[in-house]
């Protein structure tokens, strides 16, 4: 094992290879607080890239219901479990010290499944990752249970054959799309015991080389999020490519002249969730500063988005704005202790995080830059903040401008004055 | 009234039980706290926020394939769940924006060469 800086840890920790930085990061956000659940961007991504015999198994793309649901089943509070149980106790945060490049969320002081494995090995001896091979029922049925919990219709007292009725999930839940990470230190790739996992160094895409691949699953062990899925069939393990071709500009249609464009799932995204893009990474794996890219806005600068399970270890690159209306401290144990600052900032956006907010979905093209042509002040909005209480939120007639890679404007989506629907009864006086 | 022996369980409701984490079952039967007004209203303001107005949000709400809106929709009904997202929405307001793809329209225009059209007629005839 060597030492690696983890900037979503706020410390160095241990990871079996030295590290190694792309030019550029995949990243991406997705705002679960939009997400409809309507399984779009599954089934663009499986329409794509999965075919043939074995396909069933395949959900690169998935949106779970939480806290019910999950893909493989209860993956999440699985490894959690075991980390606990590595680590009594001590999976905490010390949030005491910040530092804006170096630990934004604080130091986490607990094990990450590198420092776990370590410490736990299993009967083959010390892993590279803590992890667990799912069973093959908790692969079988993506979504099963996660939102059917209605009881039916056979309540009534003394009906004859009617069953007691299950509480309904009415009071909160939430949809989480997932995808692969691409993790800068991806667990996928540590676990491989053929080195058949890389990450691209030009966009720091995870992929696994189909030729070296023997199926072991090791991969499918020690991925956290479990998006490395095997596939009997080939007796090969497969995952999210991130639509490569699409990230290198070469489909002709979106991006006539090369400009990088979003994945499939992103791009067809009908909520408006989502707003994927390439970061630029420094030599030594901090983030370049970049202040005019949409995703270090949100991500760097405003913290508004957060990793997910970043105490995993892995440095996911995908991240999260929280959804508002989930009890804080599940969301603390989900995208860690960023979560009160980010949901103060998404719940009154000021005029510039809501220029950049309106970018999601605006553009299949990757939005490399953004510039804001500023107008009149156009309207006020009441919001509710996280302590219940309203706010006013100032509106302005402002422009946000996206470019490409190549410095094209690609987009550009302007704030318009609000409109406010009253019933007709408070109008008697109209035309 | 004697005390209950020592071995005696309270009889609860499976409702009101806590989750177990090794029951296979819990994550499907036990409802978790929470405050269906708080996710209606913020739900509201996302979706105001993006340009929805009532008849597109009672039309998600009413929709079962939808299901976070629309359980909020079965737990206050149609008329309740109407009147409460036309008062959210009368505070609170819709956002309209206007998006424009690629270069704007203005620069794209193509001024017509008479000229040139006319030496095509000549060339045609």
């Amino acid at each position: 094992m060597t030492e690696v800086y983890n900037w979503q840890l706020g410390r160095s920790m241990s990871y079996p290879y030295e590290a190694h930085y792309p030019e550029w990061q995949f990243a991406f956000v997705f705002n679960p607080n939009r997400c409809i659940g309507c399984q779009t961007c599954t089934m663009a991504c499986k329409s794509t890239w999965t075919f043939s015999k074995g396909q069933e198994l395949f959900w690169w793309n998935n949106v779970e219901s939480k806290p019910f649901g999950g893909y493989p089943q209860n993956w999440d509070s699985k490894l959690l479990n075991m980390l606990e149980q590595a680590n009594p106790g001590k999976q905490v945060w010390n949030i005491s010290e910040k530092d804006p490049e170096q630990k934004p969320y604080g130091t986490f002081q607990g094990m990450t499944i590198f420092d776990a494995a370590e410490k736990q090995p299993g009967p083959e001896g010390p892993q590279a990752a803590l992890g667990y091979l799912p069973t093959d029922d908790e692969w079988r049925h993506p979504n099963i249970h996660e939102d059917t919990a209605a009881g039916g219709q056979f309540t009534q007292d003394g009906q004859y054959g009617g069953s007691a009725q299950l509480p309904e999930h009415k009071v909160w839940f939430f949809h989480l799309a997932r995808i692969c990470n691409h993790c800068t230190y991806p667990g996928c790739l540590a676990s491989c015991p053929r080195q058949a996992i890389y990450k691209r160094p030009e966009d720091g895409i995870v992929l696994i080389d189909q030729s070296r691949c023997r199926g072991y699953r090791k991969c499918v062990e020690g991925c956290p999020y479990k998006k490395a899925m095997y596939r009997p069939t080939t007796r090969t393990s497969e995952k999210c490519v991130g639509c490569f071709p699409r990230i290198e500009g070469k489909d002709a249609t979106i991006s006539p002249t090369g400009a990088p464009a979003e994945t499939r799932c992103m791009a067809a995204c009908v909520g408006k969730i989502r707003l994927q893009g390439l970061v630029k990474k420094n030599p030594d794996g901090t983030w370049a500063d970049d202040p005019k890219n949409p995703l270090h806005y949100l991500i760097r600068q405003r913290q508004v988005a957060l990793p997910l399970y970043p105490q995993f270890g892995t440095e996911p690159n995908g991240y999260y704005i929280p959804p508002r209306w989930v009890p804080r401290n599940y969301l603390v144990q989900m995208f860690g202790p960023g979560v009160d600052h980010a949901i103060e900032q998404y719940s009154c956006p000021d005029r510039e995080l809501l220029a950049v907010l309106q970018l999601f979905r605006a553009n299949q093209q990757i939005i490399f830059r953004y510039e804001i042509e500023e107008g009149p002040k156009v309207g006020e909005l009441e919001v509710t903040m996280p302590s219940g209480e309203t706010k006013i939120q100032e509106l302005f007639n402002d422009t946000v401008i996206g470019f490409n890679k190549l410095g094209e404007e690609v987009v550009r989506v302007t704030i318009e004055e609000p409109t406010f629907e009253r019933p007709a009864e408070s109008h008697v006086n109209s035309i | 009234m004697e005390p209950p022996p020592d071995n005696f369980v309270p009889k609860v409701h499976p409702a009101t039980r806590p989750v177990e984490l090794d029951d296979p079952m819990n994550l499907f039967a036990v409802e978790v706290p929470g405050d269906p007004e708080l996710m209606l209203r913020l739900l509201v303001e996302e979706y105001a926020r993006m340009g929805w107005g009532l008849d597109a949000l009672i039309g998600l709400f009413r929709d079962p394939f939808y299901v976070a809106a629309h359980g909020l929709w079965r737990h206050y009904g149609e008329e309740e769940i109407k009147r409460r997202l036309s008062d959210l929405l009368k505070r609170v307001g819709v956002v309209r924006t206007k998006t424009t793809i690629g270069v704007p329209p203005s620069e794209r225009l193509v001024q017509i060469d008479l000229s040139t059209v006319a030496k095509g007629r000549a060339d045609h005839d």
